[in-house]
């Protein structure tokens, strides 16, 4: 009963990360038809950030979780206009695989150019909170996934209300759906691009500062929540906010109930193998469109 | 073309008509013989060691571009595949204790299965899924071997002592003669993919990959032709994995990160995605950027990447494609003396450009056609103009595009929104 309680818990709060990592792949792809590989790599810079200030300028790590988010949310803005940017509207390539392949390759890049920077070794970063709260019995949580939880449901209710309240989110909705109509109403669709890549760095960044504790801060520390926010992309069905969302909960869970019972060294390959039984089910995802349809 | 009986010059009329050029053979193996001679006169271990990487590299970007670049799969594992040749030969040859020449045929298999179990459920799945399954898939192989703890695979440091396929010779000489036999197999290679390409089948593909709806409706049978594919480009792999641990003794699961994907993707995509020879050039052009940056080893990706990002900007074709045109335009500027309209459809279609308007260039094919293709067929067969239809390069018959400009049926393709 304890073991399962735990793993609820520790599920819940990978679920959160995973929603906010991949609701930045999700917006993304929405708004540009782009696969954003390089969302990974927005968390890894945050992280750097956010160890900059606190480790070596001694800020407190609150102000690292916001000068992480800026830092990523920057590098979002310059991944649009090095890799996305130039490929937009060009009839002669196939937009949505040279996208892909762009941002694959400048993710591999800012891996090199941190290595250049930092050099190759972990860095350890302070959680927000330290100590652990105790629930009931032996089922214990560390104040840091209380703090992951309670930031990335803050972001999760701060961008649903930006995307259907805010001017901004809504002509990001408005690009999403109908790129054409949304460009006869007026939407700068131009500035929506970039408006939502930052958006999309931001949220990569929360995500990259609060796995930073948990995890290491080191130059390949992009890699493995690229995948699981691919693979939570995948069940989801790319672009759709409110399957991102569910099998972000959903992925988190059987992460971590296979890593409980089975253990954590079988928890992606049985995730792999029940994604490949769920892709040969339902082709498009859970709340995707079978089609070219967007949101 | 006298002795030619009339059923055989139709077929290679026809076979010029859609585009498919004949495989040079005896080219191909005047240049494997003249770059044989590279390692008996240029006297430089590191060099000919340098030219093998570039030929192992060769391999894997043809198989890889195989199902990348010829069918449009979305295949981000092919690392993986090439991979699970490497260690499935080494670990028959340190466990088992067999020669590697037995150990080899059995990694090219193994890549191929492993291939066709990657690709099988990904075939029904649009661009995008199909990608992160595979590459999914080539994480979870990652990932296995780096956390097997008990040393059948050696973990995270990878797999060490790998029966050479030369060890019976001296160091220099084994390094001679892994030139000449990835030299031999990397032309074999690009001929098969080459004769490939230019069959019913590889036209298959290429119909698939520009549109699945018109190819299905043709009668094409997708999951048949994707599995051949992946099996083809699969067994590639395989055996570029296999030489790539017996040449170096040893793989290890880095081998599968992303710095080396990117790597491979770079290749390809400068080299040019989806054509035989853009993978070959790639692999030598990357190889060698990254020899001149040998002493700032760090810089290397960040200068790579950047190459990829400007190729992709400016000439998305790569340097075959860049090549391709150039020669076109060439020979474009030199006809121009004989009656030949420069721009004309031989020359759109080489460019990949929107198709021209058919009204000026129409002398223009007649002229070739009268003299290339009067023999047998021609009589009743008036020229018409290559126009692109969903980007597949056809031959319209009775499909002229009428005077008020109306586009023809299907020549938008279905992929875009």
């Amino acid at each position: 009963m304890e073991t399962l309680v735990q793993a609820l818990i520790s599920g819940l709060v990978f679920g959160a990360i995973y929603a906010i990592m991949t609701m930045g792949l999700t917006l993304v792809y929405g708004c540009l038809r782009t696969l954003n590989m390089a969302q990974g790599a927005f968390g890894m810079v945050g992280g750097y950030a956010a160890w900059v200030i606190t480790t070596d300028m001694g800020a407190p790590p609150i102000v690292g979780l916001f000068v992480g988010a800026l830092a990523a949310a920057g590098i979002g803005i310059l991944t649009h206009f090095i890799s996305i940017k130039p490929l937009v509207g060009r009839k002669d390539i196939d937009f949505e695989m040279t996208a892909y392949i762009s941002t694959l390759v400048v993710a591999i890049m800012f891996s090199a150019a941190i290595i250049l920077l930092f050099g190759a070794r972990n860095k350890a970063i302070d959680p927000l909170i330290e100590g652990r709260l105790h629930v009931f019995g032996t089922v214990t949580v560390a104040w840091q996934q209380v703090a992951v939880a309670v930031v990335a449901f803050i972001c999760l209710g701060g961008l649903s209300l930006m995307l259907s309240r805010s001017r901004q989110g809504l002509s990001i909705m408005a690009v999403a759906q109908q790129f054409d109509a949304a460009k006869l109403m007026g939407v700068p669709a131009g500035r929506v691009y970039w408006v939502t890549m930052a958006l999309a760095g931001l949220l990569g960044g929360i995500a990259g500062v609060l796995l930073a504790p948990l995890y290491f801060v080191s130059p390949s520390a992009g890699d493995l929540p690229i995948l699981k926010g691919l693979t939570v992309a995948v069940v989801a069905g790319l672009g759709s906010i409110r399957g991102t969302i569910y099998a972000a909960f959903i992925i988190g869970l059987i992460e971590a109930l296979v890593a409980t019972y089975v253990g954590s060294l079988w928890s992606l390959p049985v995730l792999f193998a029940l994604i490949v039984v769920f892709m040969i089910v339902r082709p498009y995802g859970l709340f995707g469109k079978p089609e070219e349809e967007r949101l | 073309m006298s002795d030619m009986t009339p059923a055989a010059a139709a077929k290679a009329k026809l076979a010029r008509t859609l585009t498919w050029s004949k495989t040079p053979v005896v080219p191909t193996i005047v240049i494997v013989i003249v770059l044989a001679f590279i390692p008996l006169v240029w006297r430089n271990d590191y060099i000919i060691s340098l030219l093998v990487l570039m030929l192992l590299f060769s391999l894997m970007t043809q198989s890889w571009n195989l199902t990348i670049g010829m069918c449009g799969i979305w295949n981000f594992g092919q690392l993986a595949i090439i991979a699970i040749g490497g260690y499935a030969t080494g670990l028959l040859t340190i466990n088992l204790g067999i020669s590697a020449w037995l150990a080899l045929p059995v990694g090219v298999l193994a890549g191929g299965l492993a291939a066709v179990i990657m690709v099988l459920p990904s075939i029904r799945l649009r661009g995008i899924y199909a990608s992160m399954l595979t590459f999914a898939f080539a994480e979870v192989v990652r990932l296995l071997i780096i956390a097997d703890s008990s040393g059948f695979t050696g973990g995270p440091f990878g797999l060490t002592g790998v029966k050479g396929l030369f060890d019976n010779l001296s160091p220099s000489w084994s390094l001679r003669a892994y030139f000449w036999l990835t030299l031999v197999l990397c032309a074999a290679v690009m001929l098969l993919v080459h004769r490939m390409m230019n069959s019913p089948f590889g036209m298959g593909l290429v119909s698939l990959r520009e549109s699945v709806r018109f190819s299905i409706g043709m009668g094409i049978n997708r999951r048949v032709q994707f599995i051949m594919a992946t099996l083809i480009s699969g067994l590639i792999a395989g055996l570029a994995g296999g030489l790539y641990a017996t040449f170096y003794h040893g793989i290890t699961p880095s081998f599968m990160g992303l710095g080396p994907m990117g790597l491979m993707v770079i290749m390809v995509v400068v080299g040019g995605l989806g054509t035989v020879r853009g993978p070959i050039i790639g692999a030598f052009a990357v190889t060698i950027l990254s020899e001149l940056l040998r002493d700032t080893v760090m810089w290397r990706l960040v200068v790579q990447g950047a190459l990829l990002l400007l190729v992709l900007a400016f000439w998305p074709a790569g340097i075959d494609g860049l090549l391709t045109r150039s020669l076109a335009k060439l020979r474009g500027w030199m006809n121009v003396g004989q009656g030949e309209v420069e721009g004309g459809p031989h020359v759109a279609v080489a460019t990949g450009a929107a198709p021209v308007d058919p009204g000026p260039s129409l002398t223009a094919p007649a002229a070739q056609a009268s003299e290339a293709t009067s023999a047998v067929v021609a009589a009743a067969d008036p020229p018409k103009p290559t126009r692109k239809v969903g980007g597949f390069k056809a031959w319209l018959n009775a499909d002229q595009p009428k005077a008020d400009g109306k586009k023809p049926r299907g020549s938008k393709g279905d992929k875009k929104t």
